[in-house]
């Protein structure tokens, strides 16, 4: 049992997470193994590219899976096993305790209700307050994430708004409840960015203003050095490297952060080619036996293949890579 | 030794010779007519207000703007997909309907093909790999087995091995070989100017690099032409010759794709350019450059469209529309940029620009 009063106790822990669909007659392994620790008040970019495993990883925290998903591990919250809980826990668990974002607010939000009506509702979902004791709130809320004319904007429609103000009412409605972790699923992904970088800062200053946590999923390492204390960067359904974005992103340990971060910067090689990755992304038909990453990988050894590298510490400040050979060992 | 995608049965010839500009578009236009509520009264979305701009043979022109800004209007109306209001359009020295020795419709599309954003519906779901880059040849009235043939040497120059892949279906792909058969069906019929409209935009950075790779080989092996938008200012930067910023319908500024992003004289390009995040943490940014989201483009008033957003903004700004004047290689419609402007900070900001372009 954890001790939560504990200050090194983490807020949410992940522990050798799977999640596998069921797809035809056979399966997806979606998710296969993953540890992560997120302190209060700490903000996480989970980085990746299609398939990765990094949104059904974000929406398993939720228990937000299709029923073909099979859920494995542990998954703990402020104390409580999430995949133990009932429908009632999961209701106060959404909101109360975690809130999310996505990527397209228009399909997320119901266009029948106004923006003030979603954001009541919210509240009162979570607390029993009078329906204009919620919308006051509503008003506070819409103005802490800067919608010009808040009070106006409060009889709008969602469709009625532009796709960054839209974003951020969403924001404003999985705030309402006031939790104390934050999931974010490629929400500025849709937004010009001029408008990203106003959504990105308006995400950090709440969050640092509620001393709340955040899980950033990005396939974009730009947005995730914008808004990240620390970095994990996942292939195959697995975290390959964590650590402070800063030093990650400087020296990367696994080879597949490196040509990530290098595709990214637009590295050229010696005959002026943009560097990216050969191969393609694994197969995920199959849980993986060895490390996924091996058949694409410049610096891949025989054990790779056999056995599944665990992530562990490299001796760097907070930093941990699951790599058999990893940059600083080569 | 590699089969050349250029023929002279397919393709056009080469009539203006290397100082002609393959492409030269004058002052565009393309307003949509739309109704602000039921009893709205009727009021114009300025999509493309006066576009002028030339691409060189050979060239690769980047277009970057924000959502709005015009950059796929344009494309569609070069290639008359959406019929424009005004403009000339003229494609090796030949104008469109210009009469006798004008270019025809036909010939023009012959001459320019789109490649669009990757998606599922890019690709007939129902047709194998090779039918579809032999179908635009069969459309052009290439028989059979030499279409065959072709669409075989095509999907080899795209990297997609004819036996292995052409009898495959589009979602037995991935991503990056999807792109690569979109490639090769646009230069089935041997075009001059492609049109690259987010074309890499869906795919994850560790693939868009190889498909950029194929474009850049192709470019150079083909003598094609580029016409390269993208919403992702990185990789415009990458495959520019020359870069032409787009804001609410109008060109803000054209030039050199590193003059542009290295000195930007147009305060849009700035907050533009300063909008994206870096990879370096330690250069995060504090403030976001530009307030709100981009405005409509719906009947604009005189003056320049980017004043509203423009931390410089005067009275010129609102009196009159910006005239595009050259600073250096660059046109820049601004009126910080022109001395004689009347702008208040029209000397500091040019001293400040050619400053900068002289320590370069």
């Amino acid at each position: 049992m954890l001790d939560f009063t504990n200050q090194g106790t983490p807020l949410l822990s992940l522990r050798d997470l799977s999640v596998r669909f069921r797809k035809g007659k056979g399966h997806v392994h979606a998710v296969n193994g993953v540890d992560l620790d997120l302190a209060p008040g700490e903000t996480v970019g989970l980085l990746g590219e299609s398939g990765s495993g990094k949104s059904i990883t974000l929406r398993s925290i939720m228990r937000l899976l299709p029923d073909s998903a099979a859920l494995g591990g542990k998954i703990s919250f402020d104390g409580q096993d999430v995949t133990q809980l009932n429908r009632r826990g999961l209701r106060s668990l959404r909101g109360a305790g975690i809130g999310m974002v996505f990527q397209e607010p228009l399909v997320a939000m119901d266009q029948t209700f106004t923006v003030g009506d979603q954001i009541v509702e919210a509240i009162r979902a979570h607390e029993t307050i009078s329906r204009g004791e919620a919308r006051k709130r509503a008003l506070e809320l819409l103005e802490l994430v800067q919608i010009p004319s808040a009070r106006r904007r409060l009889d709008s429609f969602p469709q009625e708004l532009s796709g960054g103000m839209r974003q951020r009412v969403m924001i404003a409605v999985a705030l309402a409840a006031r939790p104390r972790l934050l999931l974010a699923d490629e929400p500025t992904t849709a937004l010009d960015v001029t408008v990203q970088i106003q959504i990105l800062l308006l995400l950090r200053e709440i969050q640092r203003e509620f001393g709340m946590a955040m899980i950033f999923v990005t396939h974009d390492i730009g947005v995730a050095a914008q808004v990240s204390d620390r970095l994990a960067v996942m292939y195959g359904g697995r975290i390959v490297e964590s650590g402070p974005a800063g030093q990650l992103l400087a020296a990367p340990e696994h080879p597949y952060a490196e040509g990530l971060i290098s595709a990214a910067r637009g590295h050229r090689d010696g005959a002026g080619r943009l560097m990216g990755i050969p191969g393609r992304p694994p197969r995920l038909e199959q849980a993986p036996q060895g490390c996924s990453f091996a058949p694409r990988c410049p610096r891949a050894i025989a054990a790779c293949a056999e056995s599944l590298p665990k992530l562990t510490a490299t001796g760097r400040t907070d930093h941990a890579v699951a790599c058999y050979v990893p940059t600083s060992r080569g | 030794m590699t089969q050349h995608i250029r023929t002279e049965s397919l393709g056009l010839p080469d009539v203006g010779g290397p100082a002609q500009p393959l492409l030269i578009v004058r002052d565009l236009k393309k307003h949509f007519p739309v109704r602000s509520g039921l009893m709205g009264k009727a009021e114009k979305v300025h999509a493309v207000d006066g576009v002028s701009f030339r691409i060189g043979k050979g060239e690769t022109l980047g277009i970057v703007g924000e959502s709005g800004c015009g950059k796929s209007t344009t494309t569609r109306l070069l290639l008359d997909l959406t019929r424009r209001d005004a403009g000339e359009i003229i494609f090796d020295g030949r104008g469109l309907g210009g009469g006798r020795d004008g270019i025809s419709l036909k010939e023009l599309r012959r001459g320019m093909q789109m490649v669009f954003q990757d998606s599922s519906t890019s690709l007939n779901p129902r047709a194998r790999i090779l039918d579809i880059v032999m179908f635009p040849l069969r459309a052009a009235g290439v028989d059979r087995t030499k279409a065959r043939d072709r669409a075989s040497m095509l999907l080899d120059r795209v990297g997609l091995h004819p036996h292995a892949f052409g009898h495959r279906f589009a979602h037995e792909l991935s991503g990056g070989q999807r792109q690569r058969v979109n490639i090769a069906r646009a230069l089935a019929t041997a075009p001059r100017l492609v049109i690259l409209d987010e074309a890499v935009s869906a795919l994850d950075k560790s693939v868009e690099a190889d498909v950029l790779n194929l474009l850049a080989d192709l470019k150079a092996e083909e003598g094609l032409t580029y016409l390269f938008i993208s919403h992702d200012l990185g990789v415009v930067r990458e495959v520019s010759d020359r870069v032409m910023v787009m804001y609410l319908g109008q060109i803000a500024e054209i030039g050199p794709a590193e003059t542009i992003y290295d000195r930007p004289g147009h305060p849009y390009t700035r907050a533009l350019l300063a909008a994206v995040p870096s990879l370096d943490p330690a250069k995060q940014i504090a403030e976001p450059p530009l307030k709100g989201d981009p405005p409509n483009p719906i009947n604009p008033e005189p003056g320049c469209r980017f004043r509203a957003r423009c931390p410089y903004a005067e009275g010129v700004c609102k009196a009159v529309d910006p005239a595009p004047v050259p600073v250096g290689e660059v046109e820049i419609s601004c009126h910080m940029c022109n001395r004689a402007s009347g702008h208040s900070q029209a000397a500091d900001w040019l001293d400040a620009l050619t400053k900068e372009t002289a320590d370069a």
